[in-house]
């Protein structure tokens, strides 16, 4: 049931993603309320995907890296379809960049199809991961991914559209670079919260497992640097004024950290040493 | 009644600029008050004011945020306290050499890291008092008269008409604004009330960055008591079953005795759970049992003791002759029964070798030296370090084994259990944990808060009506501000609808 409700929401993304730059071509709002029906459609498959590896697990199903890429996808679906219907609507048409989104969705669960069959397995808890931390820990984290994700399509429309700004312009029928820019605001103004409680009650449960409420492991690091990264963007923004490219880069660099957080980091030479390394996927 | 006009920027609810109130306030002292201060006490005046502007000003932010942000990543990509073998190794000799003396290789005790860290606090806390009063301003009432420019001057303007002369069209948008949950602001004395209005919803969200700055600063306040180090410590304790490990403290010392230790497995026979049954020893007395767990420390007199590992001393240990013995390697087991590495190793003196067990076989095997018997894999380094001219040089048994005029022997030693402990203690943690309750609660201030103002004035109209700009703004993930136009507008709509009716 799991394998095939993935399926299920990996091509209802995929669909969605097309018809969105249907949309955005087009303008027909038939097609963009047909993108959008579909979008939905894919959030309540990966829901079910999720919730029956849950089932199956007997545990929060967002554990290990296979599970983790199912949620992180699901996230990045919920909080852009949560976004059109709640903040943008008629006033501001950001649909176009359900695009983007919904094909980051599609690349997270595509990488969680590309893992082996062994990390696909629904695995016992280790003794450590045995707290209720875990529940919210993943979670903030998962929430604050996907919203980070969502920025970053928002940003990298902006970046396309600011290239060719205007009335005129072959991408005209894109939205305007200054809604693109606000929308993308707005969402990392979303996640930042949630990216503060990821280290937050990361610390508290590091004090509880390891002894100490930080250690300068390296996921521990990337995971402050990543909200770090996003508190730049939020002071160059709303204290220093900066508007306009450089300070969608930084959304996107932002976005960089969250995914080198995520995956790179278990590539560094120093993770051997790390203690998340029970997280690496490998 | 017309419709509402948005500016050109139509999305909701962005704040622009640092300041909040309705009215303009003073970022920096003007150019009139710096010319005038030609005594010496002016100029000093003058220093003391650009130094606060500088502690509190977001260049300084951006510049920290940034080399923190680097100088993290470089402690995480550069191996930190390794050998100067590994950096050269990993960077090529010239530059593993230069690395090796720079103070990457220790990043996060590094005197300019901690001072990054100080930098940021003296900021934060420079921004959070400049900004508590920014904000108390602009909550109390407001200071002059609202003009024209303040209400076009809003994230999202718009313009009506009210059938009403302007006293009743006044008391009618006062009206709407109160059941909306909107606080009128007073007008200041000797202003008439019925040409302008300004109200106000949600306004303790302005306090929620002020909290989590604050936040912020208590964090590291906390932080910086946890590196005290007549205060706190991080030990190993290294207890086989039946010792008592002593945790200094001072007055407050008191014992752990490790009664037991064991792994529950699943069906699979992977670890379903560690545990370590202890009790609490002071003053040669019991005071309580204690079984900890992962996740479920030993907390007593501010020490915070958790479950690292769990080890197996099958009973033999690697002794090392040089004519007579020099040292003894022990023969020591983790949880996953491999050979635990870090207990398993000893420094001898003559010759200043570093050895170590690497891998240990309670069955016969093949090599020379140990059929018939147990036997261990040694390996040792030359400098007396850890370093890559580490070399194992083979399997001991009983029988033994020659290396450059040295004799190791497997031979029997005591046999025991037991586990490794992380004994920690760090006064800053409660500190560090009401910084923790300042950041959350100041970040739901943010995501579920959104404060709105409304400025609005009003103008008699020919033919007895009144004409009404309206401006709004909303500061926070709620309506922004040209919904919010939208729906007082529906409301100003619908009344004067009902009162025609």
């Amino acid at each position: 049931m799991e394998a095939i409700c993935i399926k299920l929401s990996f091509g209802l993304y995929l669909g969605a993603a097309l018809v969105y730059v249907l949309y955005a071509a087009s303008r027909w709002e038939r097609v963009g309320q047909f993108a959008t029906a579909v979008a939905w459609l894919g959030l309540g498959a990966n829901t079910a995907a999720l919730v029956a590896r849950g089932i199956a697990a007997g545990r929060v199903p967002y554990v290990t890296m296979y599970e983790y890429l199912m949620a992180f996808a699901w996230a990045v679906a919920a909080v852009y379809l949560i976004f059109e219907w709640r903040f943008w609507g008629a006033r501001a048409d950001l649909r176009p960049a359900g695009s983007l989104a919904l094909l980051l969705a599609v690349g997270l669960l595509g990488y969680g199809s590309s893992l082996s069959a062994e990390l696909k397995q629904a695995q016992t808890l280790m003794p450590v991961l045995k707290s209720n931390w875990l529940i919210f820990h993943i979670f903030t984290a998962v929430v604050g991914y996907g919203a980070a994700g969502v920025a970053t399509a928002l940003a990298v429309l902006y970046l396309v559209r600011s290239r060719w700004p205007g009335p005129d312009s072959w991408l005209r029928q894109l939205p305007e670079p200054a809604e693109l820019d606000q929308a993308a605001y707005r969402c990392i103004a979303f996640a930042f919260p949630f990216l503060a409680l990821v280290n937050i009650t990361g610390a508290i449960w590091a004090y509880d497992a390891w002894g100490r409420y930080w250690g300068w492991d390296p996921k521990e690091t990337w995971s402050l640097i990543t909200w770090l990264v996003y508190a730049f963007y939020l002071h160059a923004r709303l204290r220093s004024g900066w508007r306009g490219p450089r300070v969608n880069w930084i959304a996107i660099i932002g976005f960089a950290a969250v995914m080198f957080t995520f995956i790179g980091v278990s590539q560094l030479a120093t993770f051997s040493q790390s203690r998340h390394s029970y997280a690496s996927g490998r | 009644m017309s419709d509402s006009k948005g500016n050109s920027d139509l999305l909701p609810g962005s704040h622009t600029g640092s300041g909040g109130g309705l009215n303009a306030t003073p970022e920096e002292p003007s150019r009139g008050a710096e010319h005038n201060a030609e005594s010496s006490q002016g100029l000093s005046a003058a220093r003391d004011l650009r130094l606060w502007a500088w502690l509190y000003s977001p260049a300084l932010t951006l510049w920290l945020l940034g080399l923190m942000i680097v100088a993290m990543a470089l402690g995480t990509i550069v191996p930190q306290g390794a050998s100067v073998e590994a950096y050269e190794r990993a960077f090529g000799v010239p530059l593993g050499r230069l690395v090796a003396k720079s103070s990457l290789t220790h990043v996060f005790s590094a005197w300019w890291f901690s001072l990054l860290f100080v930098l940021l606090a003296v900021n934060l806390t420079a921004c959070v008092v400049r900004r508590v009063r920014i904000v108390a301003r602009a909550q109390d009432a407001a200071a002059s008269p609202l003009t024209s420019a303040q209400v076009r001057g809003r994230r999202a303007t718009a313009a009506w008409s009210i059938r009403l002369a302007p006293a009743a069209a006044h008391d009618q948008l006062a009206r709407v604004l109160r059941t909306r949950g909107y606080r009128l602001i007073p007008a200041p004395a000797g202003a008439k009330d019925e040409m302008a209005l300004r109200a106000r919803r949600g306004a303790i969200r302005s306090w929620g960055p002020i909290i989590v700055h604050t936040g912020l600063v208590v964090v590291v306040l906390g932080a910086a008591c946890g590196r005290l180090p007549s205060l706190a410590f991080h030990r190993t304790a290294v207890i086989a079953s039946g010792d008592t490990y002593r945790v200094a403290m001072g007055e407050k010392s008191f014992g752990i005795r490790l009664l037991n230790a064991g792994i529950e497995r699943t069906p699979g026979g992977g670890p379903s759970q560690y545990w370590a049954r202890t009790q609490i020893v002071e003053h040669g007395k019991v005071i309580r049992n204690v079984t900890i767990t992962p996740n479920h420390p030993l907390r007593y007199h501010g020490a915070n003791v958790v479950l690292d590992s769990l080890f197996d001393a099958p009973g033999y240990a690697v002794e090392v002759k040089k004519g007579k013995s020099v040292g003894c390697v022990p023969v020591v087991m983790d949880s996953s029964g491999r050979v635990d590495l870090m207990s398993s190793v000893t420094l001898l003196k003559d010759p200043p070798w570093l050895v170590w067990v690497r891998g240990f076989r309670a069955a016969p095997g093949g090599e020379p030296g140990t059929e018939g018997g147990p036997a261990a894999l040694v390996a040792l380094d030359e400098s007396g370090a850890v370093t890559a001219n580490r070399r194992e040089i083979g399997w001991v048994g009983a029988g033994g084994l020659d290396y450059e005029g040295v004799h190791f022997e497997l031979v029997s030693a005591h046999a025991s259990k037991g586990v490794r402990l992380g004994v920690h203690r760090d006064p800053g943690v409660p500190v560090v944990w009401s910084g923790f309750g300042l950041i959350v609660l100041g970040c739901l201030l943010a995501l579920f808060v959104t404060r709105r103002e409304i400025a609005a004035t009003l103008s008699p109209k020919g033919g007895g009506g009144t004409a009404v700009v309206i401006g709004a703004s909303a500061f926070g993930l709620g309506p922004g501000a040209e919904s919010v136009l939208d729906s007082l507008g529906a409301d100003l709509e619908a009344r004067e609808q009902a009162d025609r009716g």
